[in-house]
């Protein structure tokens, strides 16, 4: 939560120690003995609560970050990027502010997770002790779901689902493309993170052949789903700004891709072969994999929660956020992942130093861009019920909606985005 | 102004008045005082959040949700507000208009359909204080 601006909380601490030198000697010779918070991953979830737990419980708890990265590109704008809306920096973020206000950030890969002990193995050799571990590792690719793609074919085909080089290999490759060339894109089965991405992407890219012109290009979608969140705003969309451009096939039609060959550029499916100058898979996912070598997920590859807080069905003693979990009807995007992430610090705060446990809300919205200044949005309001996060009240943006109410949605999200990167890194 | 319907909006958990009332959209935070004559009800509704109980602690909590779109030092021309220093009344005022679609937004009626009176007056008194 930036309720506080990092110089906001700077000026407070300055002030408490001014006003508390004497006692905070004491705290200092205590700070070992703080019960100790460990986050795997510092994207939307992991971030968003270690700046919640440093807000509210900062002078409590001993808050360690554990990133493999020492910055993070956000996935989520990384649509706007290719459709050049924004440069890469614009996206990329890092955790300096949290460590600069008493996150212990550890910069390396988590290896593995001893529940007994509860301590997390590094890469590194070392081991880090936890009270309460907070899992949020995101989504690992399940590459051999699309036949004949693998982690290498990514290099020419790329996914990017995860930000990062990948997103910049996409748009190099998008932005070569001349006019005639063909995009294949085969977006992901359910369940996937954020549901209505390829579509928003899908629109980023016509938006970038449209500009320079190439009305020869064609973008056909091989869909492993019947249906897709906000299909007919995005149809809709594609008709009105890109004519022609953009034919989305569904499975009753194409019946299954059989083969990707990156190397020809072609998705092979029962009905026909389709040729590509750009092909962009994105293959099935599942939890990081640190969460299921841990044994917090089920059969499904994604890990249960307790609708009330977050907890591990599997582990009292760890959370799991985000992407990797079970969360109801919640989709799998960065706004779950921070909403989640406030329900958890709560949670764990309430373990640890034994404050106030609230009843889990939770909530959600997802902003798409179409065209310049032509947004749409779905979102909804979740609470347990049952042992699940269900859906209270929710909304879609309508079809017949005034270019004003559009250029709004997209202003919206532009807000949106600040606040919640904000909201993540403290800054 | 201009009418909208809310019919795309589902709201289980039912507002003061219910999602079936007209929708007439008000952008501005303070509002100016409303021509026809469904202001009174919602002058009445947010009386009645005034008069609630608060719960500081709570709203603080709850608060966490404002937090992913509400940034603490957004620009002044940002499509979505600043909320953090704003006075009590001014934020129950806005919530309520948000609760009962007096004021048009998706996602903010969406979210105030889920609160209690209790839920916007602690949630108003935590930001006004900080
Ligand atoms: C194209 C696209 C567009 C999107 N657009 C939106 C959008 O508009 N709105 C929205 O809300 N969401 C959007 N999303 C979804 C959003 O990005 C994810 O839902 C969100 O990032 C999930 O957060 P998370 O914390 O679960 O995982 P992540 O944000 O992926 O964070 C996981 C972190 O964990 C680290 N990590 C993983 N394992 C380890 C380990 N073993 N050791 C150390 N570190 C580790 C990783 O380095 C990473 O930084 C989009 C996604 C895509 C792909």
């Amino acid at each position: 939560m930036t309720l506080f601006s990092k110089r906001q909380f700077m000026v407070m601490s300055a002030t408490a120690l001014g006003t508390l030198a004497v006692p905070s000697l004491s705290f200092g010779q205590n700070r070992s003995a703080k019960p100790k918070v460990v986050i795997i991953g510092g994207g939307a979830g992991g971030a968003s609560a270690a700046h919640e737990l440093l807000r509210a419980a900062g002078d409590t708890l001993n808050i360690t970050l554990i990133d493999r990265e020492s910055q993070y590109t956000t996935c989520f704008y990384s649509n706007l990027y290719l459709g050049g809306f924004r440069d890469f920096d614009s996206i990329t973020h890092n955790w300096d502010a949290l460590s600069e206000m008493g996150v212990n950030k550890v910069t390396g890969s988590a290896t593995g997770i001893d529940r007994e002990a509860k301590t997390v193995s590094m890469e590194d050799g070392s081991s880090i002790a936890y009270d309460r571990l907070i899992v949020s590792p995101g989504i690992d690719l399940i590459y051999d779901s699309v036949p004949g793609y693998s982690e290498e074919a990514a290099e020419t085909a790329p996914h990017a689902w995860k930000a990062g080089p990948q997103t910049q290999l996409l748009k190099e490759k998008l932005d070569a493309l001349q006019d005639g060339d063909q995009i294949v894109m085969v977006p992901p089965p359910n369940p996937y993170r954020c549901p209505p991405g390829p579509y928003e992407r899908v629109s980023m890219m016509a938006h970038v052949l449209k500009e320079k012109g190439f009305t020869n290009s064609r973008i056909i979608i091989l869909d492993p789903k019947p249906s897709f969140s906000k299909q007919v705003l995005f149809t809709d969309g594609w008709q009105a700004e890109y004519p022609g451009m953009v034919e989305w096939i569904g499975p009753e039609i194409h019946g299954g891709v059989a083969m990707v060959d990156v190397e020809a550029g072609t998705v092979e499916t029962d009905f026909d072969t389709f040729q590509g100058a750009l092909l962009n898979i994105v293959p099935a996912q599942k939890a990081g994999a640190i969460a299921t070598e841990a044994g917090l997920a089920d059969d499904s590859g994604f890990c249960p929660i307790d609708a009330e807080s977050m907890r591990s069905t599997m582990d009292e003693n760890i959370f799991v956020l985000g992407d990797a979990t079970i969360a109801g009807d919640m989709p799998k995007s960065a706004f779950s992942a921070n909403s989640q992430a406030k329900v958890c610090a709560n949670a764990v705060r309430a373990d640890l130093t034994d404050t106030r446990k609230f009843p889990a809300k939770y909530s959600n919205t997802c902003w798409s861009l179409i065209q310049t200044d032509n947004g749409v949005k779905v979102g909804a309001q979740y609470s347990p019920v049952d042992g699940k996060i269900t859906s209270t009240a929710d909304f879609v943006s309508q079809q017949d909606e005034t270019a004003e109410i559009r250029k709004a949605t997209y202003e919206e999200s532009i807000a949106w985005y600040d606040a919640i990167t904000q909201d993540m890194f403290a800054t | 102004m201009e009418e909208t319907s809310g019919t795309l909006c589902r709201f289980v958990a039912m507002s003061a008045f219910g999602a079936a009332v007209m929708l007439t959209v008000h952008q501005s935070l303070t509002s100016p005082a409303f021509a026809e004559g469904g202001y009174e009800k919602v002058e009445k509704a947010i009386q009645q959040v005034i008069a609630a109980p608060v719960d500081k602690e709570y709203g603080e909590y709850l608060a966490g949700e404002c937090a992913t779109c509400h940034s603490s030092h957004a620009d002044p021309d940002a499509e979505i507000p600043q909320l953090v220093g704003r006075s009590s009344e001014d934020l129950i005022r806005a919530m309520v208009e948000y609760r009962t679609g007096y004021r048009d937004n998706q996602v903010m009626q969406t979210t105030m359909a889920t609160k209690s009176d209790e839920e916007i007056a602690s949630l108003a008194a935590w930001f006004a204080s900080n």
